[in-house]
């Protein structure tokens, strides 16, 4: 029930164009799509990231009502936005006012391109690990980051945080349902509206949830360890992935896309 | 306490599968009874148990306790449920207030709460002066009776036990089963989901055997395991006492192959060695 409501960190299983691509490409499409998101400043900018927003999610073949389904949560937050915004931007074009509270057309519109791109940059987020496998992108990333060893960064161990953290969401999600389940079981309402309901609501759910996680991640170490797990030293992979025509030419096209956009803003 | 089952479906839905783990369930329990649960892994034992606490509503039909339905995002008032690894859901800072959470929830305050803090404490075997320790400080047998208790002290009139034996030690399955023969004593109703064969022999005074979320036998735990071909087909092994009773017999052995737990079958040879007309 939770993880319906919750995409990041899922894979959703396929053979799509965007499936196959080498998950470094991925990685980069994404740092180059947002920040194309945040080059484009007007609207035929914002209508060129939505389209392309559009045709890779055809590309990578996932059923819109399944993204739909994870961004459900941020559409809050994207409300939020666009009410703030269009309360808190002076303009002079005055669409509302009642006491001090004043909506102008400029705030309004500042609001919807706000609630546009945090929409875009979570779904495109989404995306990129509904289509890569979590290790594919662990893989990626160090890959990617493995120029900074020489500078003595530890890519290796960041990128197995990282894998970690993203495998263990939906772990911990159903953890959470289940002590719900538990709690409930015990009398427990949850979803009460009062703050004070919910604070002490939170207490029988947190508290089991935060010693499962750390019981969680001492069995994880202790596993890793019984496997001679030591670290990023002299590690090999069993499968090497291998980068493609069709990963230049996915890049050449983000690339010149936000180029496009940077010089459309600037000229 | 009654609790009905009319035609009830359970579906679990997410987003790329969606599960049907429950068919066209129906039964209706009356209050004292000891029911066990069992079937194979899968057979939708757990998510039965889920329904007849109200945890889930059912998909299709219903589920009624003393005529009414259970409400969204509630439970069935009075019903109390143990899971699998009771003690993951302790957060109390002492044992008191882990215990009186369940009772709190019901209602309960004052004198009554304290009272049925210490009896459900008592229930449990724990020392009285526990009430004030951490239940993080216990040990994993504390813990899980403190859990337990926890649970006891809410359900006045039904408690199910979802698989309370596995991981747990033999006098520990043992101190389980005399609590839930003591409660039953006591007229609540008791729910018991096992895998264990001899349990539900020695227990229950009615089966009923889930195959493929459908019902495959509802009845006397005698009559279903005095039946080989009806219990391998529901996918089950025989008790110990009733597999050598019928073994003996299918040696020819002309003895009476009616007990099922290892206690009747012994009084059965014995009787038969003795040369007693029992057959």
């Amino acid at each position: 029930m939770l993880k319906e409501n919750f995409l990041l960190g899922q894979y959703f299983p396929g053979n799509s164009p965007a499936h196959r691509l080498d998950a470094r490409s991925k990685l980069i499409i994404s740092l180059l799509y947002m920040a194309a998101l945040f080059t484009a400043n007007d609207w035929w900018g914002y209508l060129v990231v939505t389209l392309i927003f559009v045709a890779v999610l055809a590309f990578s073949r996932v059923p819109i009502s399944l993204l739909w389904k994870g961004l459900r949560i941020i559409v809050i937050f994207v409300v939020i936005t666009v009410i703030l915004n269009s309360l808190m931007i002076p303009g002079e074009r005055v669409l509302w006012q009642w006491k001090a509270l004043t909506v102008t057309y400029e705030g309004l519109m500042q609001g919807f391109k706000l609630g546009l791109r945090l929409l875009l940059l979570v779904a495109f987020a989404s995306l990129l690990t509904l289509v890569t496998k979590p290790l594919d992108l662990t893989d990626g990333l160090e890959r990617l980051l493995s120029p900074l060893e020489k500078i003595k960064v530890p890519t290796h161990e960041i990128a197995m945080i990282m894998s970690i953290a993203l495998r263990f969401i939906p772990t911990i999600l159903d953890e959470m349902e289940r002590i719900m389940l538990a709690q409930r079981a015990r009398g427990a309402v949850f979803g009460g509206k009062k703050l004070k309901e919910k604070l002490s609501q939170i207490v029988p759910l947190m508290v089991p949830l935060f010693v499962s996680s750390f019981r969680r991640a001492d069995d994880l170490a202790q596993a890793m360890e019984a496997r001679c797990y030591f670290g990023g030293a002299g590690r090999t992979h069993w499968r090497r992935s291998k980068w493609q025509n069709r990963d230049t030419v996915a890049l050449i096209l983000f690339v010149v896309l936000w180029l496009g956009l940077l010089a459309w803003r600037l000229l | 306490m009654q609790i009905e089952f009319k035609g009830a479906d359970y579906t679990y839905q997410s987003p790329t599968i969606s599960s049907l783990a429950l068919t066209n369930i129906d039964f209706s329990v009356k209050k004292g009874e000891f029911v066990a649960f069992i079937g194979p892994s899968g057979s939708g034992k757990s998510t039965l148990a889920m329904l007849l606490a109200g945890l889930f509503l059912p998909t299709v039909g219903e589920v009624l306790l003393n005529g009414e339905k259970a409400k969204k995002n509630s439970v069935f008032p009075g019903v109390g449920i143990v899971f699998q690894y009771p003690e993951q859901q302790l957060f109390g800072e002492t044992v008191f207030e882990e215990i009186a959470f369940s009772a709190k929830n019901h209602g309960m305050s004052g004198a009554e709460l304290e009272n049925t803090v210490y009896d459900a404490l008592r229930v449990v075997g724990l020392p009285l002066d526990f009430a004030t320790r951490s239940p993080f400080g216990l040990s994993g047998g504390e813990k899980r009776r403190v859990a337990i208790a926890s649970v006891l002290s809410g359900s006045r009139e039904a408690m199910i036990f979802d698989e309370p034996t596995a991981g747990v030690d033999l006098s520990g399955q043992r101190w389980l089963r005399e609590l839930a023969i003591r409660e039953n004593s006591l007229g609540k109703t008791i729910f018991w989901v096992s895998h264990n064969m001899e349990e539900v022999a020695k227990l229950a005074s009615r089966v009923i055997v889930l195959n493929d979320g459908q019902i495959a036998f509802d009845g006397d735990p005698q009559q279903l395991f005095s039946d080989g071909e009806k219990v391998a087909a529901c996918g089950l092994i025989m008790p110990k006492g009733a597999e050598f009773l019928q073994k003996i017999k299918a040696q020819g052995a002309n003895i009476a192959a009616a007990a099922v737990t290892l206690e009747g079958a012994a009084i059965e040879a014995a009787a038969w060695l003795r040369g007693d007309d029992r057959a």
